[in-house]
């Protein structure tokens, strides 16, 4: 017994030692491990699933991506699609907010590593405790889930669903992890122009993707006096919200496909297209493969620009693209410094935002070439697919089921490091423990 | 003695200046009609049975104008003083009549005419060309002149382009630059006059079909115009034969080059025009002889000048016209009209400050040569030469570039549309790709046959383009390096620094902006061109990624085409159109051209921000 106690000691310490980025992409890969175990289990799949398509799925739950080679509805068994659920749910959550919080189930403070790596994970301000923060987070997380599905179970049973209890859990929270996993085959296709439904996932997605802190700081502002959001959870709000009335018009008029639809669809179906690529959820109530190019390539770079930090969306987050063009305005305007809203940014934070970004299109152009290697050329459709799944987005425009094993494999590790970011698995591999101090001492990476 | 002397020549220069002046508003309104006369002429607005008319008029301007130099050396009364205030003038005199004889031999009609008529076609010649020369010369002085009269120097810059741009696109309207039968709009004039100033190559026409001689001729003189700058050509002739320009004059030559020229403008100005006329004509000697006709017969002497000469000029600066329809996919395993072609090129994008420094460079004093004894001594005293970092990152990326494009190249199209040559025309052909991307455009595999894989890794090597201070486009090498060092440096946590300098924080974040300026624009281009190009593209004539290449290769000033430019709609053709203008005046100088400095004197305090 001894024995085991010494090599536990050695591994904690080991674990201690590592890099805080380390230990996030450690523990991703384990969920992935753990995920691909249970759906090759025999009851989890109807049919012949190979290892590859598993390992694909798998994935794409984990990182909330949503692309799948398999169909979910017609492919898994219903405890394959709960493996699936709970997988992405874990994923959105992020593992360590879970163990964290088992471990404030038991204790109610967590050891001074974990705080650590809570803040790697989640981007937080000073003022934020983290215990506290933690309990709201699943608090909040589980009651917007059910609101959402008791919704979507009366919208699908009046649509004559089978299973409609289950339909609407699945989906509301693969819409609150922005996952965009679906039951049925043709995404939301089929509720085009159902207001409710439209409605319902919209809310889902944005909260998930907003991220934690914006929400609860919005609900601080909403419930205290005299309380000021901090200056990032306004600019999120307000890159959002623009984002979706300034597109919107946009993709009704220049898209061919959406123009032919109803009127009282249109603009119903350009909204969702926005927010499902805007917060990189993944639903699609328009098929993708016939929009237009123009409307292809805007959705090509909302996947890119992603949602907020800290939420369950990815790419490389809407702060980062704003601090980007901030440094390029102010120093267009001749100042010497860059300023955004008054307030001056920190060098240190646009360093941070320049390499992100070039590491991201550095790793989407590296993922490009190697799918154009494996499948024999690139298209539109492979070149889509890189980017929704390096932005954990999850449309896409078919090419999935035709994609080669080779291919596959680049596309789950593109989807890996959309997951835990370039950034992050940048520092994992490259940075040395003193220069990580350094740049964490003025706290707050995602 | 001394004094006297001195004071004759200051007497000299004032009567002189007393001369010119007066003589300015004749000359000017001459040489202007005599330039109309010579290009209408020649653009058959004119009938023919005029010529000898319109060659007397010519001789009259002429003799106006050489009047004026005539009367500098009539007033200095020594032939040594005269032409210590007119050295120019008498140059472009003794110029024009040797450009007379060259004219002569290579014209289409030198040859029918040799016979009949000799005399009067010799005096023609002779007079147009000594006429063009002079008269080239007036108007460049005419410009400089203009300059100190515009507000800033980058409105004088953007206006020199956009003007030779008209004037360029007007003249190849006239009848006589296109072949008979070929019906010319104005868009695709002002697409081709664009196409050659912004130094680009793209075309809606084929150069070599379409085009007379002489809108060939306008053609190449509109890049020769543009690559340079036409600023720059009015520095050296404005310095060489008159005032000069000032400040002004200096600070919009400065921009077009991207230079620091107050105070140097003349010796800068002499070097690059200097280097570009040894280049070019090192660059005809070397291509004399290879070019055959569609036969594969060697073309006649006339001919071979003629073409050498065109391709010698479109490499140099780095434009991508080619006679030939389908550039220079004959001569793919070619190896001394792709090593030519390359070598051009590349001088061409190397830069003229680069150039400069290494040409200059005094390898005798290196320390690895001073290891030999005999030339230790010599040097004993002399600083140890060193190269601007620019220099050294030019070279560096220049070598590099090259090296992984060809790579690139070679991997992608082995199989593909490589599969027919042999090893070594397939390293020529990957070698003149890759050269060609970095904003030549000529191409030696048919581009748009080439895999999407090529494709955008041709992209991503015309966004990065050729050195700053040179013809070529993109946002330039050392801009590309920077930010990789950037990045690189963010991960290690040390400074941004290369071949033991550091670099300023100021200079990465101009870096961070010019490539987020040439994305946005390349991406604004593209979104439009797909809105204009919807209907083509829903019928499968061509896709996303043809539009996308179009407009990096636009924007970059490159010229390779994944062959849709001639099937644009108009308003495509407009997109690509401002897309070169852009990228050849750059967007960064067209940001400032437009905005103006915000005044600070205080500084905001500080906020944190999440950045993820």
């Amino acid at each position: 017994m001894r024995s085991w106690h010494r090599l536990w000691v050695r591994v904690r310490a080991m674990f201690r030692q590592m890099k805080p980025q380390n230990i996030t992409a450690l523990g991703f890969l384990s969920y992935i491990v753990l995920g691909v175990a249970a759906l090759s289990l025999p009851f989890a799949h109807t049919g012949d699933v190979s290892l590859v398509d598993n390992l694909f799925t798998v994935t794409s739950a984990v990182s909330t991506t949503g692309l799948a080679t398999v169909s979910t509805g017609d492919g898994y068994t219903f405890f394959g699609q709960l493996t699936i659920l709970l997988l992405f749910q874990v994923g959105a959550l992020g593992y360590m907010t879970l163990s964290s919080f088992v471990l404030l189930a038991r204790k109610s403070k967590l050891p001074p590593g974990r705080e650590k790596l809570m803040a790697a994970q989640f981007t937080l301000p000073k003022e934020f405790q983290i215990a506290v923060f933690l309990k709201q987070v699943i608090v909040f997380s589980l009651v917007i889930e059910t609101l959402g599905a008791a919704i979507l179970y009366v919208e699908f049973r009046a649509a004559g669903v089978s299973d409609a209890w289950w339909h609407a859990v699945f989906h509301s929270v693969s819409a609150f992890c922005t996952a965009g996993f679906s039951l049925n085959n043709d995404s939301l296709e089929a509720y085009r122009g159902n207001v409710a439904v439209n409605v319902t996932i919209a809310v889902l997605c944005y909260c998930g993707g907003l991220g934690f802190i914006v929400l609860v700081d919005a609900w601080r502002r909403v419930t205290r006096k005299g309380y000021r959001m901090t200056i990032t959870s306004r600019l999120i709000l307000l890159i959002t919200a623009a984002l979706l009335i300034v597109l919107t018009p946009v993709f009704t008029a220049i898209d061919p496909h959406i123009a032919y639809l109803p009127p009282s669809e249109r603009w119903l179906a350009a909204a969702f297209q926005v927010m499902t690529a805007g917060t990189t959820a993944g639903f699609n109530t328009v098929p993708i493969s016939q929009l237009g190019a123009s409307t292809l390539f805007l959705i090509t770079l909302l996947m890119v620009v992603g949602a907020s930090p800290s939420g369950t969306g990815g790419g490389v987050k809407t702060t980062t693209v704003t601090a980007l063009f901030a440094m390029c305005v102010s120093t267009l305007r001749g100042q010497r410094v860059p300023t955004l809203w008054g307030s001056e940014i920190p060098t240190e934070r646009l360093h941070v935002a320049v390499s992100s970004m070039s590491l991201y299109v550095a790793t989407l152009l590296l993922g490009i070439f190697c799918v154009g290697l494996t499948q024999g050329d690139i298209t539109l459709g492979l070149f889509f697919e890189c980017a929704s799944a390096l932005g954990t987005v999850g449309l896409s425009m078919g090419d999935t089921g035709n994609l080669t094993t080779g291919s596959k494999l680049v596309v789950i590790g593109l989807m890996f490091m959309g997951r835990i970011g370039p950034l992050t698995a940048g520092y994992a591999f490259v940075a040395r423990r003193e220069t990580l101090q350094l740049a964490q001492a003025q706290a707050d990476l995602a | 003695m001394g004094d006297t002397r001195l004071i004759h020549r200051i007497l000299t220069d004032d009567r002189v200046e007393k001369w010119r002046a007066r003589c300015f508003w004749v000359n000017a309104p001459t040489a202007l009609l005599a330039l109309a006369s010579f290009l209408l002429f020649h653009g058959e607005v004119f009938p023919q049975r005029w010529e000898s008319f319109i060659a007397l008029f010519q001789a009259l301007c002429l003799i106006v104008l050489i009047g004026e130099t005539v009367g500098v050396f009539v007033l200095a009364r020594n032939l040594k003083e005269g032409w210590r205030q007119a050295p120019g003038d008498t140059l472009a005199l003794l110029v024009g009549a040797l450009m007379g004889l060259v004219l002569f031999v290579i014209s289409p009609w030198g040859a029918a005419y040799l016979d009949e008529s000799t005399t009067f076609t010799a005096f023609a010649y002779l007079t147009q060309a000594g006429l063009l020369s002079f008269v080239m010369v007036r108007l460049l002085r005419l410009l400089s002149f203009v300059t100190r009269l515009v507000q800033s120097p980058l409105h004088v810059f953007l206006g020199s382009f956009a003007g030779l741009i008209l004037v360029g696109s007007g003249l190849l309207m006239l009848p006589g630059a296109h072949a008979p039968g070929q019906e010319v709009s104005f868009l695709d004039a002002l697409f081709t006059a664009t196409s050659a100033t912004c130094v680009t190559g793209l075309t809606v026409v084929d150069t070599g079909t379409v085009w007379t001689r002489f809108g060939q001729l306008v053609i190449i003189t509109l890049v020769q115009m543009g690559g340079l700058g036409i600023m720059t050509f009015a520095a050296f002739f404005g310095l060489a034969f008159g005032r000069g320009m000032g400040v002004k004059g200096a600070a919009a030559v400065g921009e077009v080059m991207n230079l620091d020229l107050i105070g140097r403008v003349g010796r800068v100005t002499v070097w690059i025009l200097g280097t570009t006329m040894v280049c070019e004509g090192l660059g005809v000697f070397l291509l004399y002889g290879h070019w055959v006709d569609a036969a594969g017969n060697a073309l006649p002497v006339g001919e071979q000048l003629y073409y050498s000469m065109f391709h010698s000029i479109s490499a140099f600066c780095n434009a991508g016209f080619s006679l030939y329809s389908d550039s220079m996919v004959r001569y793919v395993g070619h190896w001394p009209v792709v090593l030519s072609l390359s070598w051009l090129v590349i001088m061409g994008g190397l830069g003229f400050t680069a150039i400069m420094e290494v040409t200059t460079f005094r390898f005798w004093a290196h320390p690895w040569a001073r290891r030999v004894t005999f030339i230790k001594r010599k040097v004993k005293g002399q600083p140890i030469p060193r190269l601007s970092l620019q220099s050294k990152i030019i070279l560096y990326m220049t070598v590099i570039l090259l090296a992984v494009g060809t790579v690139g190249m070679l991997v992608f199209e082995w199989n593909y549309t490589l599969k027919s040559l042999d090893w070594d025309d397939k390293l020529a052909a990957a070698l003149f790709q890759s050269m060609a991307a970095r904003t030549a455009g000529f191409n030696s595999v048919d581009t748009p046959s080439t895999s999407t894989a090529t494709q955008f890794w041709t992209i991503l090597l015309m966004i990065v383009g050729g050195s700053p201070g040179s013809v070529a486009g993109g946002i330039k090498t050392t801009t590309f390096f920077v930010m990789i060092l950037s990045v690189a440096a963010t991960f290690s946590g040390r400074p941004t620094e290369a071949f033991r300098r550091r670099i300023p924080e100021s200079l990465i974040r101009k870096s961070l902006v010019m490539l987020v300026l040439a994305m946005v624009f390349i991406c604004t281009a593209t979104l439009a061109l797909c809105v204009t190009e919807a209907e083509h593209m829903a019928g499968e004539h061509y896709g996303f990624e043809h539009v996308l290449f179009e407009a990096a290769s636009a924007f970059c000033t490159v010229g390779l085409s994944s062959g849709v430019s001639s099937e644009l709609t108009p308003a495509g053709r407009i997109i690509i159109i401002a897309c070169m203008y852009i990228g050849r005046i750059g967007p960064l100088t067209l940001v400032l051209a437009i905005g103006r400095k915000a005044q600070r004197r205080f500084e905001y305090p500080e906020e944190n921000i999440m950045i993820g």
